[in-house]
């Protein structure tokens, strides 16, 4: 399985978690066993002590019937607003007509509650509660070391408040977005709770967690919850603006994103004979394989690259990624009509035919024989509009030089949730890099 | 008494059918069995002409009341009585005539070779014309591959069609016309609509063969449309070379406009995708059909941003 499906699985499942509650497929007993094992003096103080200020968040179709999803909060002002993920509350953002939010305590007392503020570039939103006024969690202002205790709090599964101790261990390494990575049993429900010190000072929001993995979680660094809640505080945004808010933070990521791709940074990779952009500068994740079979007739060397900074939308919608693909076909044994009929197939283009036409707009193509440097090849250009989010885009280039009579580069460079005028700078950028250099 | 003129029958083509010999004046001409010269139209008189005298510069011919009456095909008129030059045809019913009479002049011997140049011709052209046809396909294609651009693509493919269905008409009326003498609207058209059946088989089957291109279900629905337009068209023109009439070239009209709109129609709704599909699908070709230079990278995002924005912004419903 490839690294880009893993990826998919661990906010896929995550997402599909919260949407059906009780999902047995996430429940891992060895996980929850080990981790109970673990438990000291330390947690049983942090849960006295925290417990109070925990909610579970309850996402309700209006219409009736049970909970949509859940996840948790923690309260992180003395007017009630709490600090959750974004994709916990991002159906009641996106459609606030089919949904509503409840919390409820561990003593038991609910209520209703509403989103204020949003940060989906970090997955955090800030929820008020309406009526009830609980003393803040405190923030961590120190620096953490690797193997400090951490302690996540949540509501697992729905089942019931639950504190988990794990183990610090530093910036994950493969998230475009800062995020702790944590050695501890994160799981479905407990995503928006906080994970604190010893001391029991916030220094993390439970975010996700590896399913191909053991007890690799991951958590968003607090200071971007105190950011959040100090722009909230400053400036206070209209319910109505958050598909506009939305898209101005997929913006601003975007541009950043767009800004290191164009930035003379980015290296050169050099497949076979030809040149490519190396986007290993942005931290994306690279990897490469070779393929060889013994009855094949030609070899076939892959190269991908993936950003990892898709931002968590709701369910179907993953924004703000790029990544690319970039495969040689060389052949010794071919003639050029073969080869040329090898390489169509391979530069086939199947784009997808379930199209969300609730979120997206249809595919929109063109192509071109372009110059390249020292090749030529046919480019084709393919766009999508996303319906809700002004102004974003899903563009796909893809590649193929026409010069080499055994010899050829298929290049697919995919960026999802982009605003027009940066995608298409990057993607001509991606493709000028490209050079034949025998 | 010897021959004084003979009345030819003739094809559409000018070639003679029959031909009846005037031995005494008048003589009368029709389908009755009385007649000197018997026709068999039932479209003309028992009597529909009589030759009423034979001069050095031509024959005197009057038309005795028929009911379909007589034209003049030489000057494109009503004839009713008068002077008919040697070369001149009259259209009796759906039969064509010319009288020669014996004062005519007798054309020179023409060696063997010149007679037989159009047999041979006829085998030549079907070859050039062939060729011409596998030519067209091909530079089609290459606009098409090469300059492939939403809104420019729907031109060059009605155009380049268009332009070729074009191109075989003249070259086929030429032909026609210089080596058979054959005017034939008719001909023409079944000529081109099996251009058009040559065309639309020709390119599934190189697209198929050498381009690994699929052969879609539009691809399937053009060619039995254009077939069955052929094959309508063919049963309506049974008997064009003879004759034609308003009726049959009305049809002939209304079964090609069906197959050009069944076309249309196939392509663009028949199977949706196969038309936004082919802007981005397997798009490649050797390198023999590429004699294209290419463009700029920054030449190819001026020349396809804009209209790819505002395609995709228009079908989202902006």
């Amino acid at each position: 399985m490839s690294t880009d499906l893993r990826k998919h699985l661990v906010r896929a499942a995550l997402a599909m978690g919260l949407i059906m509650g009780s999902s047995t497929a996430l429940i891992n007993l060895a996980d929850a066993a080990e981790s109970a094992s673990a438990q000291s003096n330390t947690a049983n103080r942090i849960f006295k002590d925290l417990q109070s200020r925990v909610l579970q968040i309850e996402l309700h179709p209006r219409g009736g019937g049970g909970n949509a999803a859940t996840g948790t909060g923690f309260v992180v002002s003395h007017d009630g607003l709490v600090l959750t993920n974004y994709h916990v509350v991002g159906n009641a953002v996106l459609e606030p007509d089919l949904y509503l939010l409840e919390y409820q305590a561990p003593g038991g007392q609910r209520g209703n509650m509403e989103v204020v503020a949003i940060d989906v570039i970090h997955d955090l939103a800030l929820v008020r509660l309406s009526g009830a006024r609980l003393p803040p969690l405190s923030f961590f202002k120190g620096t953490l070391a690797k193997g400090d205790r951490g302690y996540s709090l949540g509501y697992p599964l729905s089942q019931g408040l639950t504190v988990v101790e794990g183990t610090y261990n530093g910036l994950s390494e493969n998230h475009y977005q800062p995020h702790f990575h944590m050695t501890t049993a994160i799981n479905s429900g407990m995503s928006g709770g906080p994970t604190v010190t010893a001391d029991g000072h916030v220094f993390g929001v439970n975010v996700a967690r590896r399913l191909d993995g053991q007890l690799v979680s991951f958590v968003v660094p607090s200071r971007f919850g105190e950011e959040l809640l100090r722009s909230y505080e400053t400036a206070p945004l209209p319910a109505s603006g958050f598909k506009t808010e939305i898209a101005r933070q997929l913006q601003i990521q975007a541009e950043a994103i767009s800004a290191r791709l164009l930035s003379n940074s980015t290296g050169v990779k050099v497949l076979g004979n030809f040149r490519v952009q190396d986007m290993g500068s942005i931290g994306v994740e690279c990897w490469s394989s070779p393929m060889r079979e013994p009855e094949w007739r030609y070899e076939i060397d892959d190269h991908q690259c993936d950003s990892n900074s898709d931002v968590y939308i709701n369910e179907q919608l993953m924004m703000g990624r790029v990544k690319y693909f970039n495969r040689i076909l060389r052949s010794d044994k071919l003639g050029v009509t073969r080869f040329a009929y090898l390489q169509s197939t391979r530069f086939e283009h199947k784009i997808d035919k379930d199209v969300d036409r609730k979120h997206l707009g249809p595919y929109e193509c063109s192509d071109r024989i372009v110059a390249l440097k020292g090749t030529r090849a046919r480019a084709v250009l393919c766009t999508r509009r996303y319906l809700q989010f002004p102004g974003m885009y899903d563009v796909i280039l893809k590649l193929t030089t026409v010069d080499g009579k055994n010899e050829a580069l298929l290049s697919k460079l995919t960026m999802l949730g982009f605003p027009w005028k940066d995608a298409m700078r990057v993607a001509q950028h991606y493709m000028e890099s490209i050079a034949w250099v025998p | 008494m010897g021959t004084l003129a003979y009345v030819e029958v003739l094809k559409r083509n000018g070639e003679v059918l029959a031909r009846h010999a005037v031995t005494e004046l008048p003589c009368y001409i029709g389908r009755g069995y009385d007649s000197d010269v018997l026709i068999d139209d039932p479209y003309i008189d028992t009597t529909h002409l009589e030759i009423e005298e034979i001069e050095p510069e031509g024959v005197l011919v009057n038309d005795l009341e028929s009911v379909n009456g007589t034209k003049h095909l030489s000057l494109g008129t009503p004839f009713v009585s008068g002077m008919v030059l040697p070369n001149d045809v009259l259209c009796l019913g759906r039969t064509r005539i010319r009288i020669r009479s014996c004062y005519d002049a007798v054309q020179e011997t023409l060696p063997m070779h010149h007679s037989s140049l159009p047999d041979r011709l006829n085998s030549t052209t079907s070859a050039v014309l062939a060729l011409l046809i596998f030519l067209l396909v091909v530079i089609a294609e290459i606009f098409e591959t090469a300059t492939q651009d939403a809104i420019k693509q729907m031109f060059y493919g009605v155009g380049t069609t268009s332009l070729g269905l074009v191109g075989v008409v003249i070259v086929s009326a030429v032909i026609n016309r210089v080596f058979t003498g054959a005017t034939h609207l008719a001909a023409h058209v079944t000529l081109v609509s099996l251009a058009f059946v040559v065309m639309c088989v020709g390119e599934a089957v190189v697209e198929y063969t050498f381009f690994a291109f699929d052969l879609s279900g539009t691809d399937i629905a053009k060619i039995v449309v254009t077939l069955g337009s052929l094959m309508g068209m063919l049963y309506f023109q049974m008997g064009f070379i003879t004759r034609v009439t308003r009726r049959s070239r009305l049809m002939t009209v209304l079964m090609l406009s069906i197959g050009v709109a069944g076309w249309i129609w196939a392509d663009r709704e028949l199977d949706p995708d196969a038309y936004a599909k082919q802007n981005y699908n397997t798009v490649l070709k050797p390198r023999i059909f590429l004699a294209v230079p290419g463009i700029k990278p920054a030449t190819f995002f001026e020349q396809t941003q804009e209209l790819l924005k505002r395609k995709v912004d228009d079908k989202a419903g902006h």
